[in-house]
């Protein structure tokens, strides 16, 4: 399959999302445009209209002045009239020049300006001409205003052809503003073309490929996923078998070197002895060595089988203290115990117990002389074991990799002490991921240690579920 | 001289623990699958049995059960051999019926304790 560049496509959408919106503000614009052009359309059709209008009442008020020998009402008339011409000549300066107050443009196209100015419409001077003869009327004095006065006669003899060439201006301008509709109209499904074009193209060429590329992955991710799990069962059941198959020779080496070391094969030198001793000693070291690194391997797998069980904090610890008490006499260590009344755990038992038979036995490994001090109590459900010496202490710059793996002091003592040096990550892996506690550990070089073990008295249900689902997949 | 039936397949362990018992005044049969060491269980009904958990065919809870279910007269006292390591194995064996156990790696003082408590000192 066609490996698909993320960042082309990256570029591509957001391309494509670049011109949608510059669609969608052009097609803003366009409508807008759409509506000022529609209402000075409106505006310039119905102004122009007017002007008939007005062209005809000046002729009508003009023959009204005329007519009445009544002074007053001459008056009123001519005031009319002035009115009239008034408004028709300033609507017609706001059809040439614009006006902004009328919604009039101004700018003519060149059609209108053919009809205002060049025969044989010449509407503007027809006009102006026309508006000339009511301003003399609208002027005359009394005695001169009869229906025979020149300028009725000039208003009745031209308003006829004066409607006419108006009439020819409004069917211009409703020509031309139906026209410039028509244009915005267009142009605005041009835009829209444009847009869905664009939109079919994301769909085609962004989305489609994605959308495919998306299942690729997410089927290569399905079978990776697949393979792992069988992978990681295939690596449990390596631990498993390793377990067996490397402790099996180890034990026959232990249980041989074991049986000549006691005699039971016939007296052996000193000499003999000590080497035998030293076969044993490593082989039993290398045994250490494996069941550590499998029960890292279980932890770490979530494949560590807890067991829960009900018993004594004391006894547990008197248990401890009794398997090192051979030890401790032989170094010749003072042991100081303080115990609280007791306490029922429900925990894994056998995991807490190592773990402090781990403490106890670093503690009595790494101090040659002085007490080992070991307290225990309670708070707020938490158990509290404190394993405290006056051994070598740890120095300021070892202390924060005290619990990783293999990370044993530099010290004279070290070649001596034997150890995997995965005790004290096993621990820490067994206190935190197992019963949920926590470890620390203050000390100073040559003041000796305090490592103290801080566990819930009653492992949690929830916690207890969550193991289970995960050894569950065994 | 009481007879012990050792079911092992590895041949040091056998070796092993067969010197251990000789050693110690006991008389030993041998048998490296499960099926064959319950056939020789029933055929020669010896004093007791050490028995390892991992073996060729069936395993020892398998083989136990057998023993457990075919015995006629009485129950022949098993011991299970079992690895340090194998949390579960050895609460599994006694549930079902083992009569104690031998933590591997073996060493030849633990053993005749172990075998001494359950079946009582007289040879």
């Amino acid at each position: 399959m066609k490996k698909i560049s993320t960042d082309t496509m990256t570029f591509k959408y957001l391309f494509a999302l670049g011109l949608l919106a510059v669609l969608s503000i052009a097609s803003y614009f366009i409508l807008s445009e759409n509506i000022k052009t529609q209402k000075t359309g409106a505006a310039v059709v119905n102004i122009s209209g007017r002007q008939r209008m007005l062209s005809q009442r000046i002729a009508l008020q003009a023959h009204q002045l005329a007519d009445t020998q009544n002074r007053e009402i001459q008056e009123k008339h001519r005031l009319a009239l002035s009115d009239t011409i008034k408004i028709m000549e300033e609507s017609h300066n706001g059809l040439i020049k614009g006006r902004a107050d009328l919604n009039l443009p101004g700018n003519p196209s060149q059609q209108v300006l053919d009809i205002f100015y060049s025969p044989p419409v010449s509407l503007d001077s027809r006009l102006r001409n026309y508006l000339n003869e009511a301003k003399a009327i609208a002027g005359d004095p009394y005695e001169e205003l009869s229906p025979d006065n020149p300028h009725l006669h000039y208003l009745s003899e031209r308003s006829h052809d004066l409607l006419n060439a108006m009439e020819i201006l409004v069917t211009q301008y409703q020509i031309e503003s139906e026209s410039d509709v028509r244009k915005l109209q267009q142009l605005a499904l041009y835009v829209l073309g444009i847009a869905l074009f664009v939109l079919l193209m994301l769909a085609l060429f962004i989305f489609r490929p994605m959308v495919r590329h998306i299942e690729q992955e997410t089927d290569e991710l399905a079978k990776a996923n697949e393979k792992l799990l069988e992978l990681d069962h295939l690596k449990s059941m390596f631990i498993a078998s390793m377990s067996h198959e490397l402790r099996t020779p180890l034990n026959s080496i232990l249980g041989f070197t074991g049986i000549i070391l006691e005699g039971m094969t016939g007296e052996i030198n000193l000499q003999q002895r000590d080497q035998l001793q030293r076969v044993y000693r490593s082989a039993r070291h290398l045994l250490d060595l494996i069941s550590d690194i499998i029960n890292i391997s279980k932890i770490e797998a979530g494949r560590m089988e807890i067991i829960i069980e009900d018993f004594s904090l004391i006894k547990l610890l008197n248990e401890v203290i009794d398997s090192m008490q051979t030890q401790i006499k032989e170094k010749g260590l003072a042991l100081k115990v303080s115990l609280p009344a007791d306490i029922q755990m429900h925990t894994d038992r056998k995991r807490l117990l190592e773990c402090v038979l781990n403490l106890l036995s670093n503690a009595v490994k790494y101090t040659e002389s002085g007490s080992i001090n070991v307290a225990a109590g309670e708070r707020s459900g938490m158990v509290e074991i404190a394993v405290s010496d006056t051994g070598i202490g740890i120095s300021r710059k070892d202390l924060p990799n005290i619990f990783d793996a293999f990370e044993r002091l530099e010290s004279h003592l070290r070649i001596k002490s034997g150890g995997t040096g995965l005790g004290l990550y096993l621990t820490k892996k067994i206190t935190t991921e197992i019963l949920g506690g926590i470890i620390s550990v203050e000390s100073k070089t040559g003041r000796g240690s305090t490592f103290l073990l801080k566990v819930p008295e009653n492992i949690k249900q929830t916690e207890l579920n969550e193991e289970k689902e995960e050894s569950g997949s065994e | 001289m009481k007879t012990a039936l050792i079911i092992e397949d590895n041949e040091d362990n056998m070796e092993l623990i067969s010197f251990i018992l000789n050693k110690s005044g006991y008389e030993t049969l041998k048998a490296r699958t499960g099926l064959d060491g319950v056939e020789l269980a029933l055929e020669n009904r010896p004093d007791f049995i050490l028995l390892d958990i991992q073996l060729p065919d069936i395993d020892g809870y398998e083989v136990l059960k057998m023993i457990r279910t075919s015995e006629i007269d009485g129950s022949i006292p098993i011991i299970a051999m079992t690895s340090y390591a194998m949390t579960g194995d050895r609460e599994k064996m006694l549930k079902a019926g083992c009569s104690g156990y031998i933590e591997k790696p073996i060493r030849a003082a633990m053993v005749v304790e172990e075998i001494r408590r359950i079946i009582g000192e007289g040879q």
